[in-house]
């Protein structure tokens, strides 16, 4: 019984979510393109070969043209260049996606812990993230890849850390939110854990938030990785990132345009996807909007 | 007003110090030693020891931190490992061209995004509001290093009216400024969007008609003023992160900016380079957070009047 009733709360908040969400066409249009993003990178291994197409390289087959064997030409090193930019999804999503998981679970962690306690927890986790955002987001990333070199871990860690700091305030400030409502009161009254209440009270009900800036920080953070690895200081070619495509290209993008067109474009489809998707949940989660 | 900018000035030097010290911290987290990477391989042990004392690198953390506070007061930020300028000479030479680059495309941004944000909101759901928030949205997922390179294509390789690399001329900026300006104009034009929208609702615009302003005077002196105080911060707070973010537009455009200094140096694991780069970058950044919260005294007799 009491699961049942659970079951029937839980569909009924998700169910309104997905109802605000499906009317707007924008969020469905980048929910569905995201969500193809994601299949292509999980499954670019089967949809090209990594090592004869996206490695390999054949100088004797540079800069064809748009054909039927190779659909957007070849680059500088004869490689397919949609094999390329389709391995490439893989590699950005990865990036882009860990990178954010890691953040909302640090920033999780810390926004909780600090609204939950308050008084000095509260007090000494909000002035480190005050300095650790007294620099531009990209440059904090730009000083830990300095530090720690460069490799796809490193950079992983560099935009995590970077994004912490915006996490724990959002969850921070959603929480304290909800802190003072009766059922929390409920909950210590029959003895809940801290831990419980947080995990299983709290959170639950100030979730919404958290959503919004994982999908817009996952887009952002994919930019990142391109312009880090554009100018040389995140992944480095021959691995297809779509930065690392064009900031090898470039040189020959006077002659042969589509070699820097197209990895661009990638990009664009991939944060506008998101970017929309994020702005359709906004919409879908803020409580002045429901009804 | 004088008591609350001395306040805020006193108030940045804790801050600054946090700052130099969380930068300090991390470049000084680097895995592996300093002096067997400038010395090679094939360096011997005494060799890396004598350059690890004369860099100073033997000295406990603490000491070294207070050390390099002491110099910087002083306008010394080291010399470079790889080249001995002085890196204090080299941000002096270069730190022009960033700033110039970050205020031509702050001035771009203003100029465009806070007109087109108005006219967003004041006609809110017409056919030019559902152009901005779409094409807003577009720009703010286009990389601006990608889009610089599709403008050197169309504009200078194609049609060649503008010069594509170089600082040589105001003409060198034009498309850089653009370019950088990318990064922050779909924020702003949202941000005065959102903000007009909130205000226009309110009943002191109610007032504003009933009393016989002209609805221009509404919209300027009611609705504007009062959403200036986001839209200030949403500037202030891109002007940063152009500052921050510019190392990619000096790349494509070949600027000698900072931005690019910093990359360089990150690249050649030159440590001092790198942490003066960085460490000014920032300072400008906390003056820039200073600024704005002077300028919402200017906008906003109420936040004034608090620190009376």
């Amino acid at each position: 019984m009491k699961n049942n009733s659970k079951s029937i709360r839980r569909k009924s908040q998700l169910h309104i979510i997905w109802n605000k969400l499906s009317k707007n066409k924008s969020a469905v249009v980048g929910l569905i393109v995201a969500i193809t993003l994601m299949f292509i990178a999980v499954f670019a291994g089967l949809i090209v070969n990594y090592e004869k197409e996206v490695i390999n390289q054949n100088i004797s087959n540079r800069f064809q043209a748009y054909s039927k064997e190779h659909i957007l030409g070849t680059d500088m090193y004869g490689r397919d260049l949609l094999a390329r930019i389709i391995y490439g999804a893989r590699l950005s999503m990865y990036i882009g996606t860990v990178s954010v998981l890691f953040s909302a679970l640090f920033g999780l962690m810390l926004g909780s812990v600090s609204a939950y306690y308050g008084g000095k927890t509260d007090n000494i986790i909000m002035r480190v993230m005050d300095i650790l955002q007294s620099l531009p987001q990209v440059m904090l990333a730009l000083t830990i890849v300095a530090a720690l070199g460069q490799s796809n871990e490193n950079i992983i860690i560099a935009l995590s850390v970077s994004g912490i700091p915006a996490f724990t305030r959002i969850i921070r400030s959603s929480i304290i939110s909800v802190r003072n409502m009766e059922y929390i009161e409920a909950a210590h009254s029959y003895a809940c854990s801290d831990f419980r209440i947080i995990l299983k009270h709290i959170l639950p009900n100030s979730i919404g938030p958290l959503i919004v800036q994982s999908t817009m920080s996952i887009g952002r953070n994919i930019m990142n990785v391109a312009g880090l690895s554009f100018v040389g200081l995140g992944v480095r070619p021959p691995l297809p990132e779509w930065g690392a495509m064009l900031s090898e290209a470039r040189q020959y993008m006077r002659y042969y345009p589509n070699i820097v067109i197209w990895p661009g474009i990638a990009i664009v489809v991939t944060v506008l996807a998101f970017n929309l998707l994020g702005d359709g949940l906004r919409d879908a989660l803020d409580p002045r909007l429901r009804n | 007003m004088m008591k609350y900018i001395s306040k805020r000035l006193l108030m940045l030097i804790p801050v600054l110090l946090a700052v130099i010290f969380l930068v300090f911290s991390i470049l000084n987290l680097v895995p592996g030693d300093t002096a067997q990477l400038l010395l090679g391989i094939t360096a011997s042990a005494e060799d890396i020891e004598q350059l690890n004392h004369e860099l100073g690198l033997d000295k406990p953390f603490f000491v070294r931190f207070f050390d390099y506070i002491f110099n910087l007061i002083q306008g010394d930020l080291g010399s470079s490992y790889k080249t001995n300028i002085p890196v204090w000479d080299e941000i002096v030479a270069r730190f022009p061209v960033t700033l110039k680059l970050s205020v031509l495309a702050i001035s771009i941004t203003v100029f465009i995004g806070i007109p087109v944000g108005m006219i967003s909101a004041v006609r809110q759901y017409s056919f030019m509001d559902h152009i901005c928030v779409v094409s807003t949205l577009t720009l703010c997922s286009i990389p601006s290093f990608w889009l610089g390179l599709m403008l050197v294509l169309l504009l200078s390789v194609k049609f060649g009216l503008l010069p594509a690399m170089g600082i040589g001329s105001l003409q060198h900026y034009v498309l850089p400024s653009i370019t950088a300006s990318s990064v922050t104009l779909g924020t702003v034009i949202r941000m005065t969007r959102s903000s007009m929208l909130e205000t226009l609702r309110q009943d002191y615009m109610v007032t504003a008609r009933a009393k016989g302003c002209s609805e221009n005077s509404a919209i300027f002196n009611h609705a504007l003023r009062n959403a200036m105080l986001p839209i200030v911060t949403t500037i202030g707070v891109n002007l940063g992160i152009l500052l921050g973010g510019t190392f990619v537009i000096e790349t494509v455009f070949t600027m000698p900016g900072l931005g690019a200094y910093i990359v360089d140096a990150i690249k050649m694991r030159d440590m001092p380079a790198v942490m003066g780069g960085i460490i000014v970058l920032a300072t400008v950044f906390c003056l820039i957070n200073l600024i704005v919260d002077l300028f919402y005294a200017l906008i906003d007799p109420r936040v004034l009047e608090s620190y009376k």
